[in-house]
């Protein structure tokens, strides 16, 4: 029995994906693995919790024209956190490899959350999330 | 014995640098703000695949510069002890070669994480201490 196309990239080594849902910011976009978003939905139809606010969240403010929001839910090791968002939500992949480690002893805590960073994704640079880590500091 | 210094440009201040320590000189490049992190570290820059702090000499020297880094004209890619930074500034002189006897305690100029000066081409230059910028920079153990 022969391997799959997909079995035969990973045999050979093919990078690894990541696919991210993505949140606009002003100077930069935020990355969330798309397996920890559990749904997005539409203010009026949100009847859950009252949602995060996703700039407070991320200490960074939110796109100048934006005017589309989302509540996103992300599932974390200790909880599900409902976020609302502003701006249009993308979806990309980009290789796990492309992303790069943030000198956060320089930088800080506020980047924590942060897994690193990918300059190669279409678009301004891309902050990729750990949502555990965030829901570490949240629950 | 000789050492090589570099001289570099904040706003209107003239910055001796050891330039052993310089890896590159870039031009202006764009380089990544991040939110809430510390003025002196404002942001991440991309080079050679790796993302590397971005370092405001302005305002990590105490200089109370009103320029934000975004706008200088050029940037020294440097290595303080295990970290690769980059550093905005105005401009930048070719290397001098300085006898290490001329490497004086400040006198004529004074700057946050400088202890020494050096003449160069007329001009008394503070000698910045890497060694003392980085323990100020550094906010949590890597």
């Amino acid at each position: 029995m022969g391997h799959s196309p997909v079995a035969l990239a990973a045999l050979a080594g093919a990078p690894e994906s990541l696919a991210l849902v993505i949140v606009p910011g002003r100077t930069l976009r935020w990355g969330l693995p798309s397996s920890a978003v559990l749904g997005a939905h539409a203010p009026a139809d949100w009847a859950g919790a009252v949602p995060l606010d996703w700039e407070e969240l991320v200490g960074a403010p939110a796109p100048s024209e934006a005017e589309q929001v989302r509540i996103l839910v992300l599932k974390t090791e200790l909880a599900e956190l409902a976020v609302r968002v502003r701006g249009a939500i993308e979806i990309a992949t980009v290789e796990a490899s492309d992303v790069l480690p943030l000198p956060t002893h320089l930088l800080g805590d506020e980047v924590a959350a942060a897994d690193g960073i990918c300059f190669s994704a279409a678009g301004s640079p891309l902050l990729v999330l750990n949502v555990n880590r965030i829901g570490h500091r949240r629950c | 014995m000789t050492t090589a210094v570099v001289a570099l440009k904040i706003d209107e201040l003239w910055i001796g640098l050891d330039a052993s320590l310089v890896l590159e000189v870039l031009g202006e490049i764009p380089w990544v703000p991040l939110a809430g992190v510390a003025a002196a570290v404002p942001g991440v820059l991309a080079w050679r695949g790796r993302a590397i702090a971005v370092v405001d000499l302005a305002n990590a020297a105490g200089l109370g510069s009103a320029s934000s880094p975004t706008r200088r004209r050029r940037a020294l890619v440097v290595k303080f002890g295990g970290d690769t930074l980059a550093l905005p500034v105005d401009d930048v002189r070719e290397v001098q070669q300085i006898d290490a006897e001329s490497v004086q305690s400040s006198h004529a100029t004074r700057l946050r994480h400088s202890s020494t000066e050096v003449d160069i081409n007329g001009l008394t230059l503070p000698l910045l201490d890497s060694s003392a910028l980085m323990a100020s920079l550094i906010r949590t153990e890597p």
